[in-house]
């Protein structure tokens, strides 16, 4: 009984592995999926499923060869299917039941039945594909006062000192403010004054037209900047109030800076004053030509013939040698009307004084003789600038209008103490008024682009020099000693021009013609007087000016450029006649011309890291008219010049290549180039010296300078280091000609220049080292001496905490001439800034110059000319300045 | 004359088997995302396009694909003479962030490969596919009148809710989500963060150039992308004048993140402290 049950139990126990072998069965489908044409097809879905339901029990997908492989656990495969998907296929369905588990063999039919679709809705956001945009605040520090100071740090933008910015190594074309283009070139207005905390991002247009119906038909490789402000700053008056004073001697530096952007209207209005040698008037300079057309000259801009010599402006920080005392004014406003007008009304004033105490020593090389005299000043400038335009734009899609009316006036009174082997007072005046109206026109015929420009405009000029008492009275006043030389001139410009321009777009390539003609009528006179006896007289009538000039000229120039993938090609041929005509007293002179000039540039990206750049360009152009006097004119106490009336055309022949390379993983980039350029004047100054007075008296001569330059920067970034590395290596070559007596000499410059920077973050510290090594050999006919130069500046900044940070910079300036001492000279400067937790008010305290030191030299070559020049300084200055962002 | 005439039609027969041999498929899909946990109702959201066939897929930022073609548009008519309003120039100057990686998926070799614009060059980082571990769930929805059917997984340490349509039979889907038998129409972690939703579907016979990974790039492993990117942190300023310092020509269009985050900096007002991969498992 036992036995039977037991063996039941076994029976029954195995007959129950065996049954639920087949009831917990792990089942394994491999097939092979292939085509109708037996091609197999691989990553099709291989779905088990109930037969007529869709819900899957189990899936699989074939491999490259068409195999697949799936597991079931389930018993009732006789319920089961397998259906076989693969787009561009028909779906197969077979019933497991029947089906060699092993080797299912299933063919798939093409087919062309449609996949289901689902159509868009709503439309996607447009984003133009050339824009970056940068929100501010990862760049941002808390001690940055305004947008002009963030905007160094985002990648790709420089700022160079002058204020202008730059994009990928090429200035922008137009600065943006909420779209709006308030200030046109005077951008360093906004740059310099909108406080960073109003702007939310910064956008970079890349190749930017800025006039939008060119989009279509030019390419353009500059960009755009455009602020975007935070909502807090729309719509109310934002700005700055800035009071500064400290000491030695009382020293302030103020400003107020209230602006206002809208969506129609925008101003931006800033006064400033200082007197601690700040130069806040270069804000108000013009940085940069956007104009569709560069053929316009005019004299309107600041243009001194006669001056008090003085020392060149050293390279290092102004607040060390400028003694100042300068308020600058400016009120900017735009209206934007529903019709899409933008009106621009611009208004600067500028009241500037300075003054300097310096000297120079020069030392100029001839064959036969060395020149070298050393001439002291202490001198007071005053400069008054005011300038007003008025702007209209209409700018759409199918035309664009701009008119300009614009008016400067500008004084200049320079009073001077010359040492030299004389003493001298002198005084220099300036009263230059001049008129300006421009307009550009751009329409579209079909797809032909035409562009018109015209620009009428009047400038009077007349500038003094006088000197007391009077000078060489050998070669002036017959031997006799006598009171004052006075030499005046008077430039009165009228110039009318205008031009019309076709351009046209065929896929990848652009054409462009456009043809230009101008007058230009110019009125010069200059008198030399002596003050004798109590009276004025004229030295003599070969000290004296008298030209009217007439001159015509007709400019058409072809261009086209091509772009082909990533590289461009650019191509320009102007061809242009000039007509002058010129009456001087005695006689009359003229001069027909047919010249040509091009300009070719080429782009190639080679592969993603190296790219190339060649441009070759031949430019000849005439100088303004007047230059071509035929008497003498007294330029400085120490140079009397005579151009012989020879027509000045000048001649710039340059080539250049540029490679880059970048290698985005090792980050190394690198850039290697040359250039080439040879200028040729028509003239060449004879000199002859009596004393250190020079009479330069101009000769017919094919006078060609020429240059040679090559240089490389590579920059580095160790990331373990956290360190930055940037190297450069440059050298030139200059070559030019002058003539001493009758005499002609070659001189050379050659200069060899090693730079670096090295940039490294050590805890919460940045350490900034920069060093500009320059070993330089000049001289005539190949006897060559060498002289050296070295400048270096640390700085450290040690951040606290975000809202403040302290940091101390030391420079030093060095350098040794040959047959003289060396000269060295430190300086250290010590800034703390600090944000208040409110974040409206920054308080700045610095003191400049801590080491007191009085004195500074420098040296500088040109041609065959070395100039040392010695300045006194200010003394050290402590200031604490608070600003308000209102 | 009789040779010319079979080259003839021999071509256009190869032409024709060329024809039939590639369909792909175009998605379109609303990302969107809280990469702040802390201000949920900023959600970034962006528009991503899925370009896919039976052996590969491409996953790319759609919002700044789609410029270009606009662009292209425009110009044609202007080149015609038609006009273009105001409005429609203004808004295309209008920011948009998007994401700069693309994601390329060879489902037959199991491998991915994600590429990243750097600094001048695209940087391309070779993966194996993770197979994702999906679990097949009953329900059926009806999207946008496509059949789909539930699945759910675990991936990178998220929970995730997809919706499939096992009528489009191919196994891509949108970010790194894939591997059913069908596309993935609607995808959501259950936290709520992240959120993929198919908004447009088509097909087309000539996307290959697309959904095939660039071939101007430059291999590099995972460990030497991440040494790169904490490198850029750590001290953007120096890494950038390095870049910028040596370069004074350059022509690319290509844009570097930068977010810092160390205590010396200020702290961004845009942070993510929720990434899409919270970990790896």
């Amino acid at each position: 009984m036992s036995k039977n049950i037991f063996l039941f139990i076994l029976i029954t126990i195995l007959f129950s592995c065996f049954y639920s072998q087949k009831l917990f069965a792990q089942y394994q489908l491999k097939g092979i999926v292939t085509s109708a044409k037996k091609e197999p097809l691989s990553n099709a879905s291989v779905k088990v499923k109930p037969i007529h339901q869709n819900k899957i029990v189990s899936y699989s997908f074939t491999n490259q060869n068409g195999l697949f492989t799936l597991e079931l656990n389930k018993q009732s495969l006789d319920s089961l299917e397998i259906e076989i998907s693969c787009i561009g296929y028909q779906t197969q369905k077979a019933q497991l039941k029947g089906l060699s588990f092993d080797n299912i063999l299933i063919d798939l039919e093409t087919t062309i039945h449609k996949l289901p679709e689902v159509r868009v809705k709503s439309n996607p956001v447009i984003e133009k594909k050339d824009t970056l945009s940068y929100t501010i605040k990862p760049f941002t520090q808390a001690t940055d006062a305004v947008i002009g100071d963030v905007l160094k740090r985002i990648p790709g933008i420089e700022v160079t000192e002058s204020g202008v910015i730059k994009f990928q190594g090429r200035a922008i074309n137009r600065y943006y403010i909420e779209g709006l283009n308030l200030l046109d070139d005077k951008y360093n207005v906004a740059n310099r004054n909108i406080p960073a905390t109003s702007v939310e991002k910064v956008q970079i247009l890349e190749n930017h037209q800025p006039i939008k119906i060119l989009d279509s038909v030019s390419f353009s490789n500059q960009a755009a900047l455009n602020l975007i402000l935070t909502d807090k700053a729309r719509g109310r008056i934002i700005g700055r109030l800035k009071l500064g004073a400290g000491i030695s001697p009382l020293l302030l530096d103020n400003e107020i800076n209230p602006m206002k952007f809208n969506k129609n209207t925008q101003f931006i209005n800033s006064y400033k004053y200082n007197n601690t040698g700040i130069n806040y008037s270069d804000e108000l300079t013009l940085l940069n030509s956007s104009n569709i057309s560069s053929n316009f000259v005019s004299n309107t801009t600041e243009n001194p013939l006669l001056s008090i010599p003085s020392a060149n402006i050293p390279r290092t920080n102004t607040q060390r040698f400028l003694f100042n005392n300068s308020h600058t004014l400016t009120f900017n406003q735009l209206y934007k009307s529903k019709t899409d007008v933008n009106i621009k009304t611009n208004f600067d004033f500028i009241v500037d004084k300075q003054n300097q105490n310096n000297s120079n020593m020069n030392t100029i090389y001839f064959p036969n003789d060395t020149i070298q005299f050393k001439e002291s000043q202490a001198l007071n400038l005053e400069k008054i600038l005011s300038r007003f335009f008025f702007t209209v734009e209409k700018n759409t899609k199918n035309y664009f209008f701009l008119n300009a009316f614009k008016i400067q006036y500008l004084k200049n009174r320079n009073f001077g103490q010359q040492n030299t082997t004389l003493n001298t007072t002198q005084s220099f005046l300036n009263n230059h008024i001049s008129f300006l109206n421009n307009g550009n026109f751009i329409n579209k015929k079909g797809s032909t682009l035409i562009v018109g420009n015209y620009q009428v405009s009047y400038s009077n000029m007349p500038q003094s020099l006088s000197i007391l008492p009077g000078i060489y009275d050998s070669i002036f006043n017959f031997g006799n000693v006598y009171d004052e030389l006075l030499q005046k001139l008077k430039i009165k410009t009228f110039y009318a021009g205008a031009e019309l321009g076709l351009s046209r777009r065929f896929n990848n390539i652009s054409f462009q013609n456009t043809v230009s003609a101008n007058f230009t009528n110019q009125n010069f006179t200059s008198n030399l007087l002596k003050l004798y006896s109590g009276k004025y007289d004229s030295v003599s009538y070969n000290f004296n000016n008298q030209i009217d000039i007439h001159q015509y000229l007709i400019t058409n120039t072809f261009s086209l450029s091509y772009k082909i993938r990533n590289a461009k090609v650019s191509l320009s041929v102007p061809v242009a006649y000039i007509d002058q005509k010129y009456q001087y007293t005695i006689k009359d002179t003229s001069n027909k011309r047919l010249f040509y000039n091009y300009n070719l540039s080429v782009q190639i990206p080679f592969t993603s890291r190296i790219s190339t750049y060649l441009s070759s360009s031949l430019s000849t152009y005439y100088t303004s008219p007047y230059f071509s006097t035929n008497n003498t004119i007294l330029s400085n106490y120490r140079m009397l010049q005579n151009n012989a009336g020879i027509f000045n055309n000048n001649k710039s022949f340059t080539n250049s290549l540029l490679i880059n390379y970048k290698d985005a993983l090792k980050i190394i980039f690198a850039s290697i180039g040359v250039t080439q350029e040879k200028f040729t004047q028509p003239f060449i100054y004879n000199n002859l010296f009596i004393g250190n007075l020079s009479i330069m008296e101009a000769l017919l001569f094919n006078n060609t300078n020429s240059s040679w330059n090559v240089g490389g920067r590579i920059s580095k970034y160790f990331i373990s280091l956290k360190t930055s590395l940037v190297l450069g290596l440059s050298y030139k070559r200059t070559e030019n000609f002058q003539m001493n007596k009758n005499i002609l000499s070659i001189s050379n410059v050659n200069s060899l220049n090693i730079n670096s920077t090295i940039s490294s973050k050590i805890g919460s510290m940045i350490i900034d080292h920069s060093l500009q090594y320059q070993r330089i050999l000049s001289g005539i006919n190949q006897t060559l001496a060498p002289s050296f130069l070295l400048n270096q500046t640390i700085s450290n900044s040690i951040v606290f905490s975000e809202f403040s940070y302290i940091k101390i910079n030391v420079e030093q300036s060095y350098f040794k001439r040959p047959g003289a001492t060396e000269r060295n000279f430190f300086f250290i400067d010590l800034s703390f800034k600090r944000k208040l937790k409110n974040k409206k008010i920054d308080i700045e305290a610095n003191w400049l110059n801590i080491l007191n030191t009085n004195n500074f030299e420098t040296l500088s070559f040109s041609a065959n000319n070395r100039t040392q020049s010695f300045y006194v300084l200010r003394p050290a200055q402590a200031m604490l300045k608070v600003a308000f962002n209102f | 004359m009789k040779l010319i005439l079979s080259i003839f039609f021999f071509l256009l027969f190869l032409n024709n088997s060329n024809a039939q041999m590639i369909q792909s498929g175009r998605a379109i899909y609303s990302f969107s995302h809280i990469k702040d946990t802390l201000s949920p109702a900023n959600r970034y959201t962006e528009e991503m396009a899925l370009f896919f066939n039976m052996k590969q897929s491409s996953y790319f930022s759609y919002t700044k694909f789609y410029g270009d073609s606009i662009l292209q548009t425009r110009f044609k008519i202007v080149e015609t003479g038609g006009k273009i309003s105001e409005e429609e120039f203004k808004e295309a100057v209008k920011f948009k962030m998007t994401t700069p990686e693309n994601l390329y998926f060879n489902f037959e070799e199991g491998k991915f490969v994600f590429t990243h614009p750097w600094i001048g060059e695209t940087l391309a980082i070779e993966n194996k596919a993770d197979i994702i571990k999906w679990q097949l769930q009953d329900s059926t929805k009806t999207i946008e009148g496509l059949i789909c059917f539930k699945a759910l997984c675990r991936f990178k340490g998220r929970n995730y809710e997809v919706w499939y349509c096992p009528e489009i039979p191919t196994k891509a889907g949108p970010w790194k989500l894939n591997g059913l038998p069908g596309l993935i129409i609607q995808a959501n972690d259950q936290s709520g963060s992240i959120s993929f939703n198919l908004k447009s579907l088509n097909y087309s016979k000539e996307i290959l150039s697309l959904i095939n990974p660039p071939t101007l790039v430059r291999q590099v492993s995972q460990e030497q992308f991440n040494k790169l990117k904490m490198g850029l942190l750590q001290n953007p300023q120096a890494y950038i004048n390095a870049a910028v310092s040596g370069s004074s020509v350059s022509n690319s269009n290509d844009k570097v993140e930068v977010r810092k985050t160390d205590a010396s900096a200020p702290k961004p007002k845009s942070r993510v402290n929720n990434p899409i991969e919270l970990n790896n498992d």
